[in-house]
């Protein structure tokens, strides 16, 4: 398994943490994903798939959270803007592999590209779907945004010269603690 | 000054200095910084009138990875 954030390369959001950013009470998960996508030194990957599904259920996104089409269009075409998103032909070897790492196919792409991009970790907050112990093997962890964090400061523990965890970590407490002043 | 617009909800937001310093001190530069503040608090506009759920999220996003699963190992015979 790579020994710290620093081999990682690449991060695969799972589309139930990117919806989530959507829910007024998921502060966290925001500012997890607004870091994360900032960050020059990190790819942030999707599946083509999962890019073309969303732009064509636009409007039944619109419709249950009650926000207006064009406001759910421009924040997913930001979204996509700063991910990477890949076809899956290029990582179509990689599918079938996983297809034996997850408990539930439709997030064999997921785990998938993770495998082409090892090492590399899986945000999602459907961790029962991925075999967690199989994907260490190659080089694939799966962790909840909280899990990120903890994952964050273990490494500092282990690791005090890497100034840039830090920061990551302060920035995110500096966003929250933003919101709550009523700063945004 | 950061502008962050969400539909027709606009936010202008001056970073404090501290701020700033802290985040340089911290190895994170000032446009990773100013993105990441873009993006949250567009987020957090967007989201103050969402009545998203989280059960309702992750219906949608199992719905689109279903639809997306069934094209896809189509197209690839998988």
């Amino acid at each position: 398994m790579a020994k710290n954030l620093k081999e990682i390369k690449s991060i695969i959001i799972d589309t139930n943490v990117l919806f989530s950013s959507l829910v007024k009470e998921e502060g966290y998960t925001q500012a997890i994903l607004s870091i994360l996508l900032s960050q020059k030194d990190i790819k942030i990957l999707v599946p083509n798939s999962i890019k073309d599904e969303i732009a064509l259920h636009i409007h039944e996104i619109s419709r249950k959270s009650g926000l207006p089409v064009k406001v759910v269009g421009e924040l997913v075409g930001k979204f996509f803007k700063y991910a990477d998103v890949v076809r899956e032909e290029y990582f179509s070897e990689e599918i079938i592999d996983a297809l034996e790492l997850v408990s539930d196919k439709y997030d064999a792409p997921f785990a998938g590209l993770a495998l082409k991009n090892s090492p590399s970790i899986i945000l999602t907050y459907n961790k029962r779907h991925f075999r967690e112990e199989k994907l260490n093997e190659r080089k694939v962890k799966t962790l909840t945004p909280s899990e990120f964090v903890d994952y964050l400061n273990m490494e500092l523990k282990t690791n005090k010269k890497v100034k840039r965890k830090q920061g990551i970590l302060n920035l995110m407490s500096g966003l929250l603690l933003m919101k709550k002043a009523g700063r945004i | 000054m950061i502008i962050m617009k969400a539909g027709i909800e606009t936010l202008e937001l001056d970073i404090p200095k501290d701020v700033i310093e802290h985040a340089k001190d911290s190895g994170i530069s000032i446009e990773e910084f100013r993105k990441s503040l873009e993006i949250f608090g567009t987020l957090q506009l967007v989201s103050e009138t969402s009545n998203l759920s989280k059960t309702k999220a992750n219906a949608i996003s199992e719905k689109i990875k279903a639809i997306s699963w069934q094209k896809t190992s189509k197209r690839l015979n998988l």
